[in-house]
């Protein structure tokens, strides 16, 4: 123990004579040349251009720990990266710590940019380098040395002062020397021998030479002064011109592979199945299948869109389906029973809100067998006993109404209802049909009334015509429209139509009597019409811009010569 | 005890010196040696732990794995980051490895800061500070690096945790019909990174 050493050594000694002395010299010693010599080692290579920084933070670590002194050399642009080795590099725009950093490069890119890496950090850096951002390889690290700057610079003035004590003592027991009183010291020696080019101290070393050591005390402290000076500032201040590197922590958590992929939804309606050809009526052999599909074709399984079907071009044709629009189920709307009346060559087409319609193949609806009558003329209005205007032709047609022009089918006419006795007579009834059409000729009627027409024949579906009027002789006026709705000079809302009648009410189409009509109570009122009196047309005289000129409740009377005048129903003008 | 003779009190001072500049010619070889010389970052596997960390709760899982989406459908989800930084640093947050496969100008994703929730379920996150706005993942791809990674987080020394709230929504408000039907089987991924870096 070098302090017991020197408290309980022989009191004949002086304290600097005893082994405690003697070794706190040599550490001193020891301690400030390793110092001396690191500080060399730090800063001679850089007349040889090596650049050094002080490496700041401790990523690299346990390699490169904070305060080292790290020497780089420059890179030739055409050197090859050093994979594998510790760079000093420009630190990527935008980083947390400007300036440059200290890693090791690690990998190459696809993109031939450099990954970077602290010996210390798990994952890579993120921000990967080009070629040129390299300022050089680590080719000499000084430990420690650098550690004053560093205290000074992060503002860990506790440990810079107690180093600069430390040095500052050591200095002292340097200056003091290990000399026995007498002796020559063989600190110069030493010291000229040693690797420390400074020249303070072999002044200092001559200074302690050949003097006793109480005197020297004193004498050598101005010379030890400088010493410490030069040693200081070696120490601290060589350091900071160096630059300063950092060695980075960095950390990072992903959240990786985040995907989204769009689904299918529904665009089109597509026939799955078209429909076959048919005849007029009678349901399609095979009937349309519309599936509800998406962009690339495939049918939606979840799909119930409702689907409605149409002709492409109906002229004057129309399509029957069991159920139209049909709901699609697991996207497939299935139509049944779907007919075509009239012959043709036609499409279908498919429609859903919001999808892209779709048309059918096209398909041909030709004349089916004989199933029905029908009207293709119908009989019109006439006198009692007087043929028709218009004489009725029935057609032998297939289930859609289209003429089975090959039928010869012989086909009857009867009066419906058969009313109290009339008789229905033709040139020839029942008659043979010619190209599929009977042609009758001569039909007419006994009995006033109002009647239709029934087509038979056998194993055939009956035809009833549009009903007509047979009437009698003219008789009487009535009112079938009766005015309505008037204020004083303005022309009723309802104008007054008033029909020539026969006896049973039957309007005669062939009257064109004219009639005329009057207030019946007129006190003073006057009636005025465009056209009064007016002539009846096809037996009905239908007066225009008929107004009263004063208010009050009034009928009208209309007259015609040879008939029963008529009152209408009371009028009231406001 | 005597005191040291002259002889060896001469030895011990004069081999001090050069021992000592031995020892440190020889810290330098053996150092430089070891930092330089070395091809391996991983030299005995000797990481740094706990000097910085970065984590989060999506036990690796990623946030977003979406299928079939239809237009105009959206979502969200949390994550939670932990920091357990040694030094005062700083997180933000980055797109990277954007596979732009058709949706990447439809999909838009927003994010949220704040705390509360968890990567399963967002019940209970509460927003707080600046939020990201909506953008297509073709924008949020240009926010591509620590550098200009968004919604910068301090954090000191210890254990700090945040909750990251995200958004998207697939928006293809801009299409006709013949667009919009274009994008079926499309997609587009990304990772979202939080890195950080000390002070």
């Amino acid at each position: 123990m070098p302090l017991d050493s020197v408290v309980a050594g022989p009191r004949s000694l002086s304290p600097r004579e005893g082994w405690g002395w003697l070794l706190l010299a040599a550490l001193a010693r020891a301690y400030l040349s390793l110092l001396a010599t690191l500080a060399a080692v730090a800063l001679l290579p850089m007349l040889f251009g090596l650049s050094g920084s002080v490496v700041q933070s401790g990523s690299m670590r346990p390699l490169i720990n904070i305060g080292d002194v790290v020497l780089t050399q420059a890179l030739p642009e055409s050197a090859a990266a050093p994979m594998g080795r510790v760079i000093i590099f420009r630190a990527p725009v935008g980083s947390a710590r400007p300036g440059t950093e200290l890693h090791r490069l690690v990998a190459v890119n696809a993109d031939g940019s450099l990954v970077t890496a602290g010996d210390a950090n798990a994952d890579p850096d993120s921000s990967s380098l080009k070629r040129s951002d390299i300022l050089g390889q680590g080719r000499l690290l000084i430990p420690w040395i650098g550690l004053p700057s560093v205290w000074a610079r992060t503002g860990a003035y506790g440990r810079l002062a107690l180093w600069v004590i430390m040095t500052i003592l050591a200095v002292i027991v340097l200056v003091l020397g290990p000399g026995k009183p007498g002796r020559a010291s063989p600190a110069p020696d030493d010291l000229s021998g040693s690797a420390l080019p400074r020249p303070g101290e072999a002044g200092a070393g001559e200074a302690a030479s050949g003097h006793e050591v109480s005197t020297q005390d004193r004498s050598a402290i101005r010379p030890m002064a400088r010493i410490l000076g030069t040693l200081l500032i070696v120490g601290v201040l060589s350091t900071p011109p160096l630059g300063m590197t950092s060695a980075a922590f960095s950390a990072g958590t992903v959240s990786i592979g985040n995907s989204w992929s769009a689904g299918t939804w529904p665009t089109h309606l597509a026939f799955t199945t078209h429909p076959s050809g048919s005849t007029g009526g009678i349901a399609f052999a095979t009937q349309p299948v519309i599936s509800v599909r998406d962009g690339a074709g495939v049918t939606i399984p979840g799909s119930a869109a409702p689907v409605t079907l149409s002709l492409t071009t109906p002229g004057s044709a129309a399509l029957t389906c069991a159920t139209n629009p049909v709901t699609a189920v697991a996207g497939v709307a299935r139509f049944a029973g779907c007919t075509v009346d009239k012959v043709g060559t036609y499409s279908l087409t498919a429609t859903s809100t919001g999808l892209a319609k779709a048309v059918s193949a096209s398909f041909t609806i030709t004349v089916g067998p004989a199933a029905k009558l029908g009207f293709t003329v119908d009989p019109s209005s006439s006198a009692v006993s007087t043929s028709f205007g218009t004489q009725p032709r029935v057609a032998i047609q297939d289930a859609g109404g289209n003429t089975r022009t090959t039928s010869s089918a012989s086909v009857k006419l009867t009066i419906t209802p058969p009313t109290g006795g009339a008789t229905l007579t033709c040139s020839t009834n029942p008659r043979n049909t010619s190209s599929g059409i009977a042609t009758f000729s001569s039909c007419r009627i006994n009995r006033a009334g109002t009647y239709t027409l029934t087509a038979t024949a056998t194993g055939l579906t009956a035809a009833v015509s549009r009903s007509f009027i047979v009437f009698g002789a003219a008789s009487k006026l009535a009112f079938t429209t009766n005015p309505s709705g008037a204020t004083g000079g303005s022309g009723f809302v309802t104008q007054p139509v008033v029909a020539v009648q026969d006896t049973g009410g039957n309007t005669v189409a062939s009257s064109s009597a004219s009639v005329t009509l009057t207030i019946t109570n007129p006190a003073g009122a006057t009636l005025t019409c465009i056209t009064n009196p007016r002539a009846a047309a096809s037996g009905v005289a239908t007066f225009t811009g008929c107004r009263i000129d004063r208010p009050g409740t009034y009928t009208l009377t209309a007259t015609a010569t040879g008939l029963t005048s008529a009152v209408s129903t009371s009028l009231t003008i406001t | 005890m005597h005191a040291p003779s002259h002889n060896v009190r001469r030895a011990i001072l004069f081999g001090t010196t050069p021992v000592a500049v031995l020892l440190a010619g020889l810290m330098v070889w053996q150092g430089t040696n070891a930092a330089f010389s070395a091809d391996t970052r991983n030299i005995g596997n000797h990481w740094e732990t706990g000097s910085v960390a970065l984590s989060d709760d999506d036990t690796g899982l990623a946030m977003f794995n979406v299928q079939n989406v239809v237009p105009g459908q959206s979502g969200s989800r949390c994550i939670v980051v932990t920091a357990t930084p040694s030094v005062p640093s700083t997180i933000k947050t980055y797109v990277q490895s954007l596979q732009a496969d058709g949706l990447e100008n439809h999909v838009f994703v927003s994010m949220e800061q704040g705390s509360g929730g968890s990567f399963g379920d967002c019940t209970g996150f509460v927003a707080a500070g600046a939020a990201a706005p909506s953008m297509t993942l073709v924008t949020a791809a240009t926010y591509d690096s620590y550098a200009n990674g968004v919604l910068p987080w301090v954090v000191g020394a210890g254990t700090s945790t945040k909750t990251y709230k995200i958004s998207w929504v697939f928006d293809t408000g801009a299409l006709d019909q013949a667009g919009i039907d274009a994008l079926q089987g499309k997609s587009a991924s990304m990772n979202i990174e939080w890195e950080l870096q000390n002070n």
